[in-house]
């Protein structure tokens, strides 16, 4: 519990220290080192629904991408996102796709990507698990604090939602899972 | 006139008609009706006291030879509805309701739930 408290305070005391700087709006179109590689690591909570049951449950990603422009850039992620039906099956689910990241205002982020993707359910009627393979389209918004190419700071915090859709490879198509992702990160 | 029509008729329909493969079998167990009656499983081992799990199935299993006599199909125990009703019932409630008891033999009565 602490430690969670402690991740939260260093994660405000980072955002607000990157928000007070206020000069990120001037700084976003100057001349930088872009192209530039980054990474980022985030998790958070998300929900799912198949055949209408509510999966709840934890997510978490990895990104490396390209920042190309500071308008623009790409990322390939990976994801796992671990949850439980209301009655307790337990589902797994494995994402690696593309996205694209847009930057209409700095701080403010919004884009889609694509996803490969591997779902499995725990059936404890035979003690079994069952999977099968899908493809999901992705949307998300996201807020960058301390989001300029001359950062202030070596690390930049985001907010984020993410929106997936997934259509899963069955026999019995077309079945498919969506949902909501609220997730916080650190972009390096 | 009307023989040689039918004749034609016949054809044409048993060319148009869906066929399924000389032989076929569907053991994926990812559908609707199989994951709802896991669910509604889970619930009822929470619930129901002394239940008897072993006795409940939530496979799918579909083989065909090519002949309806060859025809095998296997269905989850509980029906999307009934699983459906199962999920959201109480706990107290499929005891009294005496659910917890017909779930240990579907296909004894028309309906487990409700």
């Amino acid at each position: 519990m602490s430690a969670w408290r402690t991740a939260l305070i260093s994660f405000a005391a980072i955002a607000t220290t990157s928000a007070a700087a206020g000069a990120e709006t001037q700084e976003a179109d100057r001349p930088s080192t872009l192209p530039r590689a980054t990474w980022e690591l985030g998790g958070g909570a998300g929900l799912r629904t198949l055949f209408g049951l509510n999966i709840l449950g934890g997510d978490v990603t990895a990104r490396l991408g390209l920042q190309a422009t500071p308008r623009v850039g790409t990322f390939g992620e990976c994801s796992y996102f671990r949850g439980n039906t209301p009655a307790g099956l337990a589902t797994e689910t494995v994402s690696c796709g593309v996205r694209l990241d847009l930057r209409p205002v700095a701080g403010l982020r919004v884009g889609g990507g694509v996803e490969g993707v591997y779902f499995d359910i725990a059936r404890p009627s035979d003690s079994d698990r069952i999977s099968t393979l899908g493809i999901g389209l992705i949307a998300f918004v996201r807020y960058i604090f301390n989001d300029s190419p001359q950062r202030i700071l070596p690390v930049s915090p985001f907010i984020e939602l993410q929106l997936d859709y997934v259509s899963l490879d069955t026999l019995h198509n077309p079945v498919a899972f969506w949902g909501p992702t609220l997730a916080l990160g650190i972009r390096f | 006139m009307s023989a040689r029509v039918c004749f034609v008729a016949l054809i044409v329909g048993l060319a148009l008609a869906p066929r399924r493969a000389a032989s076929q079998t569907d053991n994926d167990q990812f559908r609707e009706d199989t994951i709802l009656c896991d669910e509604a499983y889970a619930h009822l081992t929470t619930c129901c006291p002394g239940l008897n799990a072993s006795k409940i199935h939530c496979t799918y299993f579909y083989s065909s030879g090519g002949c309806d006599d060859d025809t095998v199909e296997t269905l989850p125990a509980f029906t999307i509805d009934e699983s459906n009703c199962i999920r959201s019932m109480s706990c107290s409630d499929l005891v009294s309701s005496g659910i917890c008891t017909k779930a240990e033999t579907p296909g004894s009565s028309p309906r487990v739930c409700p």
